[in-house]
Parts: structure tokens; C-alpha cells; sequence
């Protein structure tokens, strides 16, 4: 097996790109209509320059549609796109930003028939990607999602898993400055899904900005700057995690004793930053649904011991992003 | 950091080389090439090329009259005949003389044609199963991602996808070669029959990709429709190369058919094939561009409404060039011109409606949005497109109008044409022509209103609507007059009336009010159509909450 650290890479192609906009990702009354169904609804969304940006939803929510309209694989029924503060337009080229965006969605077809080598290298080709730059390329990619061992494989060979980390391979063979990837972790075994974390992290740390749209939000938690929630094809939430969790995520200490259930709850009673508790049956244990931050639950944890009451666990634990995304209740389909 | 150990570049052959400069001419070239290029591929194509020809030069030689036994009958194909007897000639030992030019002329003929025919529909067959496999599986949806044009890859695909069968006809070029030369053929001919048969084979290939773009996925139907098409095309090839020199030049200058906008086409071989490769390259150029335009959004309709302008504006000029050659000193009733002008535009007619008329999603987008989508188009802020510049050049718009003004255009055109023919026209015949030439563009308006209506239905079965619709105003009324024994000649009226460019089937006794009468009923029902289609596509573009309130 190889080694499973993500190596170094190279920052992409920021050098070569233009002067960073406002913006990476801004959409104007982004609205997209299946007959009558409305998929996307008037979506103003805007992503600053090297966030990770985790898009949530219900299935059938509009999460795909809109990642396809931004990838410029769908068309927009009305609505603008900027990307980089270039406007894209369908019935054009748009070359130039074709080559800042790389697109992954969750079934990525691949040409079973070529080896992973020359797969990379007729895209990094199509990128228009000159040797020796190429090769160099072709290299450090495969580095990065640990696959240059299977380099001469055919991709028929491949396990899900590795399929999956081409295509991100692929997807950032030309140095794009903006991923869109769509459920790219769909499927995946945990320790899969752990190798396409770190690579997804050693791109953020290149300073790309990435989009990502994934069920699976404890990874977002650990990978995002930001999120947006989708709901009816309406983006209903959009901030940075650090704010959603301010606004939205409840704290709770979990406090544990021998004895003096009574004192205890006297002094919650008491106690700042403290709304509510929760005995455990056994009245030996109890919730606590506190507001304060660190430093506040450290005094809440002296004045405990200075009131002589033995306890035997004290920890502070918050809402995760899931129990957030599922106490919001968004849970309409467009 | 890339590691130094895998980045030293490796050393390479001159196969290696002649890729990699392949790859950065196009890769998608390269692409083909790659899958393709395997010892059992280039071997095969080989082989077979020299089996194939091995066993048509046996088949040839088997024609020959036997040479080395006494021989019996006294005429034959191949052998030189005696100018006063017409029976086969012997030389001083008693062996036949062999007309070896005929010989080798007929199997440099069917060489030729089996050439062409195997690049064609081999060519077309991998073309369709390549561009059908790459769409099922998506792969296609992500070349469009790519800042590749159209143009490259399916340069790329043409060139590459069938490298086996021109790997299998290059093979047999030498032998062709030496056949059309021993069979006296000049080399400017052998030229330019390989520069035809190259222009045929790459607007079979676009049409083929062009056909895969739309969704047709069987490679045999492909095949089919190719060949049904090629052995015309072919015909008319060989009838230009079996043409005797003799016949070019002045006798040929003489007659009006090969004159075009006053310039003698059959001066020469050469000037004759060069119109045919014009027109073929024009035809190839508008096949391609509606490739490109898939490429880039395979929702988006085969051609803009400014590209069909153009398309109309051609044929306008292709055959108004013939015409306009025509002697004013002959009189004439020109009822077979006017019968094929009706039936030029009536398949630009039904080509305009399926080219331009946009998916039944385009529409209804366009209806709902296009209010706020006329002013996103334009470049200058707080300007919007009007209804009308968009119903003429937008790009999801109805092409009611656009089609309407195309067949206005055209119609004056010709009523130009009558006029200018002035006394050329048989007596009385010039006003009639007026009205025929009105009634069939009329008669093309209701039906071009007729099939943008059947198009957008809400059916899924509505192209076989289209050829239904198509029959019933087309083929059935010329059917049931038929059958119903009333002759063109005593009802001309009643043809002119139901049966498209009936008109022309006997101007001598259609009258004015009749052809009036052609006229008015038909513009009421392209008027009512209009109108239906109108209020149907408004219909479509209703909000929700409208609709509700609307019940």
C-alpha cells in the first residue's frame, strides 16, 4: 500500500490566473425549470476566493442542478454566473473559464480502455497542458491521490475508491483555481473516504476554492469555511460555519456525581449562561443546556468543586452540523 | 513537489514522437489513435484490404476470353473488335487481341466505387457507434467542459475513429492507381475523382456525427439512410467521369442547363467537378456548423435563425442561377420550373421547421422568461431586445416569424423572376405563373405553421405526428384526386385548390380565380394557425399561480 500521507503540491495555477475578484463564485437570480418544476429558484449565491464552501440539502433539493449550471454543464433557464467575475455565457466557449473550473460529480465516467498514464495525459492534453509541464504534472497529481503506482493499470482495474481519486486527478490535472465537486464521497469505504479528505484539505491549503455537496456532513465540518443550505430549489442559509454554529448549535455539559443532586441544581439555578438541565432518572447524572463559551464553563466547573460536590465527569460537548441541518427541519424537496 | 526520480523524461522512439506531435495537433486524434493503433487493428485492415482487391482482380481476369485454346465465340467484352465485322480480332499465332484498356477501365470503375463505398458507410458505422458509446456513457459531457472547440474534437474523431478503414483504402490506392492508368485515365482525372471522393466522404462523416448528436444510436440505421444516399451521389460521379472529353467544350456550352448565372460549367471536367465540390463544400460547411453548436449545448437547435437566412439566401442563388441563364427568344410555359422551385422550398420548407423549432423546454423557457432574458442578452445595461429582433434572430424563440420571412422572401424572389421572364411566357401564362408562384409559397406558410404546432405538442410521438401531418396534406389530396379519376386537365381548378402546387399540373387550364381562391383559403388557415400557435406558446410560458387563477 502506499503511503497515505498527501504529499506536498504545487499552488495551482493562481500565478497565471487574474487578480482575485470579490468573488469566486456569484450568481444572480440563478432559477432553472424542468417543465414545471422549478429545480432552482432564483438562487443568489456568492463565495469569496479560497473558502471551502459545503452545499446541503435533501436529496432532490437542487444541490446537482445548481453545481451543473456553475460547471456550465447545464443551462441556466434564466439567471447569470460569474465566475472570477467573468460572466458565463452558454452559447459561447468560454475558455477561459473552462480552465479556472474543475467539475466533479458523483458518477464520473472514465474510458475503461486507456491506462490511468494516458487518461491524465489526454486530458491534461485537452487542457491544452505542454510537455515538460505535463509530465510534471501527470506526476504530482497521481502523487497526490496516492494512484502513481497504478499509473500503467488499466482503469478497468481500479477499485471504486481509486476511480473516484482519478477523477479528482483528473478534475485537477489543469490546475483549475475553482472545484465543484458533487457527492465526491458518495459510496466510499471510511478509509477511502479519510484519503479523499486530506486531499480535498491539501487543495484548500493551495488556496483553490472549492464547492462541495455532500450528505456525509461531518466531513463538510471538518473540511468547510462556509455552508448553504438548499431547500425547494431556494438557498435558505448561507454563512460561515463559525456563525451557524453561533447562532444555531446548542452547547451542552454533561455533569456526573455521587451525591448532592439537590445543591447541584441549586447552583445551576444560579449559575450564568446556564437555560435548562436534564436529571438522568438516577438523579446521579444530569444535561446542561449552557450558552457560555470556554472560559464560562470553566467557572461553572470551579464553583462545583467549591461547593464540595463529588463529581466524577465534567465535558462539554456541542451540536454537530448533521443535528443542525436536521433541527432546522429543512427538509423539503424543490 | 514532483519527485526527481519519476519527472526525468523518458527516452523516446520516433513512434513516441509522431504522437506526442499528433497529441498537441489534437488530442482527440490521439485519443482515437491510441485505442486503435494495435498490431491485430493494423494487420487486419491490411489483410483484408489485400484480399478484397486479390480476389476483384481474379473475379476481372475471369471475365477475359480464354487467350491460349482456340476460341469460340466471335464477340466478347474485352476483346478488340474488327471495325466492319465486329467480331473479336487474332494476332499471327491465333490468340485474341485483348481490349486491355476496357479491361482495366471497368475494374479501376468498380475499384473506385468500392472504395468509396467502403470508406463511406465503414467510416459512418464507427463514426455513429464511437460519438453513440461516448453519449451513453457521458464522457461526451465532460469533452464539452474542456476548453476544446467542436471543431477539434470532432476534427480529432473524423480523422481518427475509422483509421482502420483508410488504412484499409490507402492500401488499395496503388493498385487503383495502376488500374486507372493502365486503363488511360489521365492523372488530373485520377486526381480529381480522389478530391471528390473525399468531399463526399466528409460530409457523410459530418452528417453521420451529426445524426449520433441527436440522439441516434443505431449505427446500422446510420448505414442504411448513408447508403440509400451514396448511390445517387456515386451515380452522379461516375456519370462525370464516364462523360467523353469530346462532349466538353463548345457543344456543351451550348446547352442552357450547363450554364449557371452565365458561366459555361462544362467548359471542362474540371470546371463541372469544381460546381459540384462548391456546392458540396457549402453543404459540408452548414453541417458542421450545426455540429458546433451542438457540441457546445445539445439542447440548442441545429442552426441559428441568422445561419438559415444564409441557407435560404443560397439556394435562392443556386437555382436562380440556372434560370437566369434561360434565352428570353424561347417561349415557354415553365410549368416544370415552377414545379421544381414548389418543391425546392418545400424541402427547405420542413428543413427550416425541424432546424429551428426549439425543444418544447426551450419554448416554454422562452415564453416564461423572455421578458427577463431579452434584457440579460444584451450588453448595454438597461437596454432590452424587442419582441420582434427576438422572434427573428433569438436563439429559443418560436421561428414563426422567421420562417414567414424567409418564404416572403423567397416568394419575391420568384414573382422577380416571372416578371423579368416578361415575354418569355407562353400568352396568359405570366399572370398564372404570378398566382402559382403565390399560392405555393401560401400553401408552404400554413404548412410550416401547421408542422411548428405538431412540433410542439406535448407528446411524445410528435415527429410521427410530423410525417402524419406531413402525408396528409402532401400526398393524400394529389392520392384520393387520383383515385376519384378527376383528371388535372378537366378539375385543374380543384387540383390547384387541395393539391400542393397543383397548380402547375396544367396552367393551360387553371384560371386566375382559382389560384385566388387557392390563395385565400390557405392564408386564412396559416392566419388561423398563426394565431392557435400564438396563443398556445403563451399558454405554455403562464406562471403557476396564473394558471391556477386562470381555472
Amino acid at each position: 500500500m502506499p503511503d497515505l500521507t498527501a504529499p506536498a503540491i504545487s499552488t495551482p495555477a493562481i500565478s497565471t490566473a487574474p487578480p482575485l475578484p470579490e468573488y469566486a463564485i456569484e450568481t444572480r437570480d440563478l432559477t432553472k425549470q424542468f417543465d414545471r418544476h422549478l429545480a432552482v429558484n432564483n438562487i443568489d449565491l456568492k463565495i469569496s476566493p479560497g473558502e471551502v464552501y459545503g452545499l446541503i440539502g435533501p436529496n432532490g433539493a437542487g444541490k446537482t442542478t445548481l453545481i451543473r449550471m456553475l460547471a456550465a454543464a447545464e443551462e441556466p433557464t434564466v439567471g447569470e454566473i460569474y465566475i472570477h467575475g467573468e460572466r458565463l455565457v452558454r452559447d459561447r466557449n468560454n475558455t477561459t473559464i473552462k480552465r479556472y473550473l474543475g467539475y466533479l460529480p458523483d458518477d464520473y465516467p472514465l474510458y475503461e480502455d486507456l491506462t490511468v498514464w494516458d487518461y491524465l495525459d489526454y486530458y491534461a492534453r485537452l487542457y491544452e497542458l505542454r510537455d515538460p509541464k505535463r509530465t510534471q504534472r501527470l506526476h504530482e497529481v497521481l502523487e497526490l491521490v496516492q494512484l502513481e503506482y497504478k499509473r500503467n493499470s488499466q482503469i478497468s482495474e481500479l477499485s471504486r475508491g481509486m476511480k473516484q481519486r482519478l477523477g479528482l486527478a483528473r478534475t485537477i490535472v489543469h490546475e483549475p483555481i475553482l472545484l465543484l465537486l458533487d457527492e465526491p464521497v458518495s459510496g466510499l469505504d471510511p478509509i477511502a473516504r479519510r484519503q479523499f479528505r486530506e486531499v480535498i484539505q491539501t487543495l484548500q491549503e493551495a488556496g483553490m476554492t472549492i464547492l462541495i455537496s455532500s450528505h456525509v456532513l461531518s466531513d463538510l465540518a471538518e473540511l468547510c469555511t462556509s455552508i448553504g443550505i438548499v431547500e425547494l430549489g431556494c438557498l435558505v442559509e448561507s454563512t460561515s460555519l463559525e456563525n451557524l454554529y453561533r447562532r444555531l448549535s446548542c452547547q451542552q455539559i454533561f455533569i456526573k456525581f455521587s451525591e448532592g443532586f439537590d445543591r447541584l441544581t441549586d447552583l445551576l439555578s444560579r449559575a450564568p449562561h446556564v437555560e435548562s438541565w436534564t436529571p438522568a432518572p438516577d438523579r446521579l447524572s444530569l444535561t446542561v443546556n449552557f450558552s457560555g463559551d470556554a472560559d464560562a464553563s470553566a467557572q461553572l466547573l470551579r464553583a462545583i468543586v467549591m461547593a464540595n460536590i463529588p463529581i466524577s465527569e465534567f465535558h462539554r460537548t456541542q451540536e454537530s452540523l448533521e443535528d443542525i441541518f436536521l433541527k432546522l427541519g429543512h427538509k423539503q424537496v424543490s | 513537489m514532483a519527485p526527481s526520480t519519476s519527472t526525468a523524461p523518458p527516452r523516446q522512439s520516433n513512434l513516441d514522437r509522431a504522437l506526442d506531435a499528433i497529441g498537441n495537433f489534437n488530442p482527440q486524434l490521439l485519443r482515437e489513435l491510441k485505442g486503435q493503433l494495435k498490431p491485430r487493428n493494423l494487420s487486419l485492415a491490411i489483410g483484408l484490404s489485400i484480399v478484397a482487391q486479390g480476389m476483384l482482380y481474379f473475379v476481372f481476369k475471369g471475365y477475359l476470353p480464354a487467350i491460349d485454346r482456340p476460341f469460340a465465340p466471335s464477340h466478347h467484352s474485352y476483346c478488340i473488335e474488327d471495325p466492319n465485322t465486329y467480331e473479336c480480332t487474332f494476332d499471327a499465332n491465333g490468340l485474341v487481341q485483348i481490349d486491355w484498356v476496357s479491361w482495366w477501365s471497368h475494374l479501376s470503375y468498380t475499384l473506385g466505387a468500392g472504395l468509396i463505398v467502403v470508406l463511406v458507410l465503414g467510416g459512418v458505422y464507427q463514426l455513429i457507434a464511437n460519438y453513440a458509446k461516448e453519449r451513453q456513457t457521458g464522457t461526451l459531457d465532460f469533452l464539452r467542459l474542456t476548453p476544446q472547440t467542436g471543431d477539434r474534437i470532432f476534427l480529432g474523431k473524423m480523422l481518427g475513429v475509422p483509421a482502420m478503414v483508410y488504412l484499409a483504402v490507402l492500401a488499395a490506392i496503388p493498385f487503383h492507381a495502376v488500374a486507372s492508368l493502365s486503363a488511360q485515365i489521365s492523372p488530373l482525372n485520377i486526381g480529381l475523382f480522389y478530391v471528390s471522393a473525399i468531399e463526399i466522404a466528409v460530409l457523410f462523416f459530418c452528417g453521420a456525427m451529426l445524426i449520433a448528436c441527436l440522439g441516434i444510436n443505431q449505427a446500422w440505421l446510420g448505414v442504411l439512410v448513408s447508403a440509400s444516399a451514396l448511390y445517387p451521389i456515386c451515380g452522379l460521379l461516375f456519370v462525370l467521369f464516364a462523360i467523353p472529353e469530346e462532349f466538353f467544350g463548345e457543344f456543351a456550352n451550348s446547352i442552357e442547363l450547363f450554364k449557371w448565372w452565365g458561366v459555361p460549367l462544362a467548359q471542362s471536367r474540371f470546371v463541372m467537378m469544381s460546381f459540384c465540390w462548391l456546392w458540396t463544400g457549402i453543404a459540408t460547411y452548414w453541417v458542421w456548423q450545426s455540429l458546433g453548436r451542438q457540441f457546445r449545448n445539445s439542447k440548442a437547435t441545429l442552426l441559428a435563425k441568422t445561419q438559415t437566412y444564409w441557407i435560404t439566401g443560397q439556394i435562392t442563388v443556386f437555382w436562380l442561377g440556372f434560370v437566369a441563364s434561360y434565352p428570353d427568344a424561347v417561349r415557354r410555359d415553365g410549368d416544370a420550373i415552377l414545379y421544381a422551385i414548389a418543391f425546392a422550398y418545400l424541402f427547405v420548407t420542413v428543413a427550416l421547421v425541424l432546424v429551428l423549432m426549439p425543444g418544447r423546454q426551450s419554448l416554454q423557457d422562452w415564453a416564461r422568461y423572455h421578458h427577463v432574458s431579452a434584457a440579460q442578452d444584451t450588453t448595454a445595461p438597461g437596454t432590452r431586445r424587442s419582441l420582434w429582433s427576438d422572434l427573428l434572430v433569438g436563439e429559443k424563440s418560436p421561428p414563426i416569424v422567421a420562417i414567414a420571412l424567409q418564404l416572403g422572401v423567397a416568394c419575391l424572389v420568384c414573382l422577380g423572376w416571372v416578371l423579368s421572364m416578361g415575354s418569355s411566357w407562353n400568352v396568359g401564362m405570366g399572370g398564372k405563373a404570378v398566382g402559382i408562384v403565390i399560392a405555393m409559397f401560401v400553401s408552404l406558410l400554413m404548412l410550416s405553421n401547421l408542422l411548428q404546432h405538431v412540433l410542439h405538442w406535448k407528446f411524445k410521438q410528435r415527429h410521427l405526428m410530423f410525417v402524419v401531418s406531413l402525408f396528409f396534406l402532401l400526398a393524400l389530396p394529389p392520392l384520393v384526386l387520383s383515385a376519384a379519376e378527376i383528371s388535372t386537365v378537366h378539375a385543374a381548378n380543384l387540383w390547384s385548390l387541395f393539391v400542393f402546387a397543383g397548380g402547375t399540373f396544367s396552367m393551360a387550364n387553371v384560371t386566375i380565380a382559382g389560384l385566388l381562391g387557392t390563395i385565400g383559403w390557405q392564408l386564412a388557415t396559416a392566419a388561423l394557425l398563426a394565431n392557435t400557435f400564438k396563443r398556445s406558446v403563451q399558454k405554455l410560458g403562464e406562471s403557476d399561480v396564473r394558471q391556477l387563477v386562470g381555472r
